[in-house]
């Protein structure tokens, strides 16, 4: 054992080779995120009198969360344990007094009052669940079997967490930019940065406060989106930003990339093509794959499921990403893609057609549709057909029985009650108008800025993109101005809104929803 | 690496740590040390160690509920099956408090042996937005949850009207603290835990309601 302890000595001091320093930590982070020891085995522990427990259920992330600075449910509190909150001593609430009634004190939590940590007391906290000043830890936090080189490894990854200033903090500021790609109209881009730049300059913190003041920076794009990942790599190095906020973009597959590669947080972009898997970008709802999902799943639950799908869209739009999600729920369905503007072939029972078209593109198609026998459904995409921002007449004189319109929005006479009630005096008091066309783009970008506002405000002195991403995570009832019905959010989630309505052809020829709100 | 863990520093050793180490601390505080000489209650600072019991009555809502296996159920019948009930709620994606909770129901469904054909168990997610039967059928399965266990799902005013219906109910799913319920047979009150209560407790609650 003696080895790894001194290198860790000399580490702490600053003399270790960088390489041995970044091994202890790599095993440290393992253990914290994965629950697993350096050879691959979980890692032990017990709650209580409890039975054993392993690996990824008593993993720190768990409830320290991926920043290292603690979560709270409840009365359930898991401090921060960042290597400077865990190595200096507790801090008591600042400009707070032990919460006293007549012949009674509150104490303050054990971790606000304890002496700091070195590498013995917290070997003693993770085996015995005794903290430094002797008070038993809370029995959430599980007792584990460690061997010394893990503690070791543990204070080493403790004491990563948070040390170096994320890019785009300085003494100065807190810099924020907003990504506005070239093929969103220039209606829309300006309506977006109308919003966002009134409501960042009035969340922001107040001159003269203690606060660093948030600088937003606009990155426009420009030229076609394999270009976009240099020009945003550019931005990036000469101006250094803690995170995107907002921003508007038809394609985002290229932002997206960028900001997971280079683990930016990008907050609430106005795009209905979100990437994949997203771990750094948090969305304001799946998008168009959304409405493949619950189409298939629409389709699913029919008596019988369709035998051939039959999908219209361009290949160089995002309708692609909709209709990739819908067949790839389907694998059984054989499948038949066509452009627009080509006829369909004749449909029969079996077949399902999804239409993922442009509004002038959906009129026509509808136009001229061939003859349907009646158990072949038409879904159609309202994200692409721009459904949620008009009136029903978009949808042309079609009185389709079997037309579904799949919209991941909320109902458009609730929503935009809605907007105008939470929003309307905002916008009026600024001179900005909310219109019919922008109302959802309008909403959802103030919406962006009022959680990321608030999780702002509740990172501390050292804050970190991690910690970001998380006091997001808990600032979703902010959110009050969005499309959605619903938009909640939690640890990990990265969608707010996670669903869609089913609407059909009412007998008075408008749309109405059917059926409850589906979460696929 | 050893795989097995190993003692703690010696002595000596330690001394050579608190030598060296910049994080070197003052003398640590007295293990208890706590003023005691005022006529004065010191109040505990909130912890999920603190388990209070209580009874209650209440009405359960009429409502349509899913299972993790995507079965529809209506939630008077799941729990008034005559059997004893637990129940407690959760959400998948929670992290400090649900996984402990959700470990701790396995313990008593294991602990229960062949008496666990005789006792409902039943897990609300208070996050049905996010907690699609798949993602419960996943949860349930990494916990070993199995029959008569389930966790069930619904809208969200669904999943509301439940939680209000067990004075469980808070805005914000991070408010959510460790609730357990036990009930013997419809008609009965409810026990209530306020905290983490450990599977002895439980099991303590639970094999009475057992008993003819
Ligand atoms: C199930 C939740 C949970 C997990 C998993 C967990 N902790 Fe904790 N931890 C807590 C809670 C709750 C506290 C607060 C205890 C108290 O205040 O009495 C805590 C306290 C601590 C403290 C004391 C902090 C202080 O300021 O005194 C340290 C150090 C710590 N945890 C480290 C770890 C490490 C390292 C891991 C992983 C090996 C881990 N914890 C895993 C819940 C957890």
């Amino acid at each position: 054992m003696k080895a790894p302890l001194l290198a860790l000595l000399i580490a702490l001091l600053g003399a270790a080779p960088a390489v041995a320093d970044e091994a202890l930590i790599d095993e440290g982070r393992r253990l914290y995120r994965d629950g697993l020891r350096a050879d691959g085995t979980p890692v032990e522990g017990r709650r209580h009198a409890g039975p054993p427990l392993r690996g990824r259920d008593i993993a720190c992330v768990q409830c320290h969360r991926p920043s290292g600075l603690g979560t709270v449910e409840g009365v359930a509190i898991a401090p921060a344990i960042t290597g400077r909150h865990l190595f200096s001593p507790g801090q008591p609430r600042a400009g707070r007094r032990p919460r006293q009634a007549p012949g009674m004190t509150l104490h303050d939590h054990g971790f606000r009052t304890r002496p700091a940590y070195d590498l013995l007391a917290l070997a003693r906290a993770m085996a015995d669940g005794i903290g430094p000043g002797g008070q038993a830890l809370d029995p959430l936090m599980p007792r584990y079997a460690l061997t010394t080189r893990e503690v070791e490894a543990l204070a080493a990854y403790l004491g990563s967490l948070g040390a170096t200033p994320p890019p785009g903090i300085t003494d100065e500021a807190i810099h924020l930019a907003t990504v506005v790609a070239p093929d969103a109209s220039p209606r829309r881009r300006q309506a977006m940065l109308d919003v966002l730049q009134h409501c960042v300059a009035e969340h922001g913190p107040r001159p003269g406060s203690e606060r660093r003041p948030w600088r937003l920076h606009t990155w426009k794009l420009h030229g076609p989106p394999p270009t976009w990942p240099a020009q945003l790599a550019r931005h990036l190095r000469e101006q250094p930003v803690f995170a995107l906020l907002s921003g508007i973009g038809r394609e985002w597959a290229p932002v997206h990339e960028f900001c997971e590669a280079e683990s930016l947080p990008c907050l609430f972009p106005n795009t209905d093509a979100p990437g994949p898997a997203p771990r750094s970008s948090i969305y304001l709802s799946p998008g168009v794959a959304v409405e493949g999902r619950v189409m298939a799943r629409y389709l699913e639950d029919r008596p019988r499921p369709p035998r051939r799908l039959v999908q219209v869209f361009a290949a160089d739009d995002i309708g692609r990403l909709g209709a990739a999600a819908l067949a790839a729920e389907l694998p059984a369905a054989a499948r038949l893609d066509l452009r627009p503007g080509t006829p369909p072939p004749l449909l029969a029972e079996g077949d399902a057609l999804a239409l993922w078209l442009p509004p002038d593109a959906l009129r026509e198609a509808l136009a001229t549709l061939p003859p349907l026998p009646a158990e072949v459904l038409v879904l159609v995409s309202a994200t692409l057909g721009e459904l949620e921002r008009r009136d029903e007449t978009s949808l042309g004189a079609t009185t389709l029985r079997q037309l579904r319109v799949v919209h991941p929005f909320d109902a458009p006479g609730r929503r935009l009650e809605r907007m105008v009630f939470n929003l309307g005096g905002w916008m009026s008091g600024r001179g900005l108008k909310l219109a019919r066309d922008t109302e959802r783009l309008q909403g959802d970008t103030w919406s962006a800025c009022a959680v990321t506002a608030r999780a702002l405000y509740t990172l501390d002195a050292t804050p970190s993109r991690e910690g970001l991403l998380e006091r997001v995570e808990d600032a979703y009832a902010g959110a009050t101005t969005t499309a959605y019905p619903r938009f909640t959010l939690g640890p990990g989630q990265r969608y707010g809104s996670k669903g869609a309505y089913v609407m059909r052809i009412s007998a008075d020829d408008r749309l109405e929803v059917e059926g409850e709100w589906v979460v696929p | 690496m050893p795989r097995k863990p190993t003692p703690l520093p010696r002595s000596a050793r330690r001394i050579a740590l608190l030598a060296l180490l910049p994080l070197a601390l003052p003398a640590a505080v007295r293990a208890g040390e706590h003023d005691h000489h005022h006529h004065h209650h010191h109040v505990a600072a909130p912890s999920s160690a603190t388990i209070s019991r209580s009874e209650t009555r209440l009405t359960l809502p009429k409502v349509a509920l899913k299972t993790q296996d995507g079965k529809a159920v209506a939630l008077p019948e799941l729990i008034d099956d005559g059997r004893p009930v637990l129940l407690n709620f959760t959400y998948t994606s929670c992290t400090a408090i649900c996984p402990p909770m959700t470990r701790i129901f396995a313990e008593v469904q294991d602990k229960l042996g062949a008496d666990r054909a005789r006792v409902r168990i039943v897990s609300v997610s208070i996050d049905p937005e996010e907690d699609t039967p798949k993602r419960l059928r996943d949860y349930a399965r990494q916990f070993g949850a199995a029959e008569p266990w389930v966790f069930v799902t619904g809208s969200s005013a669904a999943s509301e009207s439940v939680q209000k219906a067990f004075n469980a109910y808070r805005p914000d799913k991070m408010g959510h603290t460790p609730l357990t319920f036990l009930r013997r047979a419809p008609g009965q009150p409810w026990v209530r835990l306020d905290g983490l209560a450990q599977a002895p407790q439980i099991l303590a609650e639970l094999r009475p309601m057992l008993a003819p």
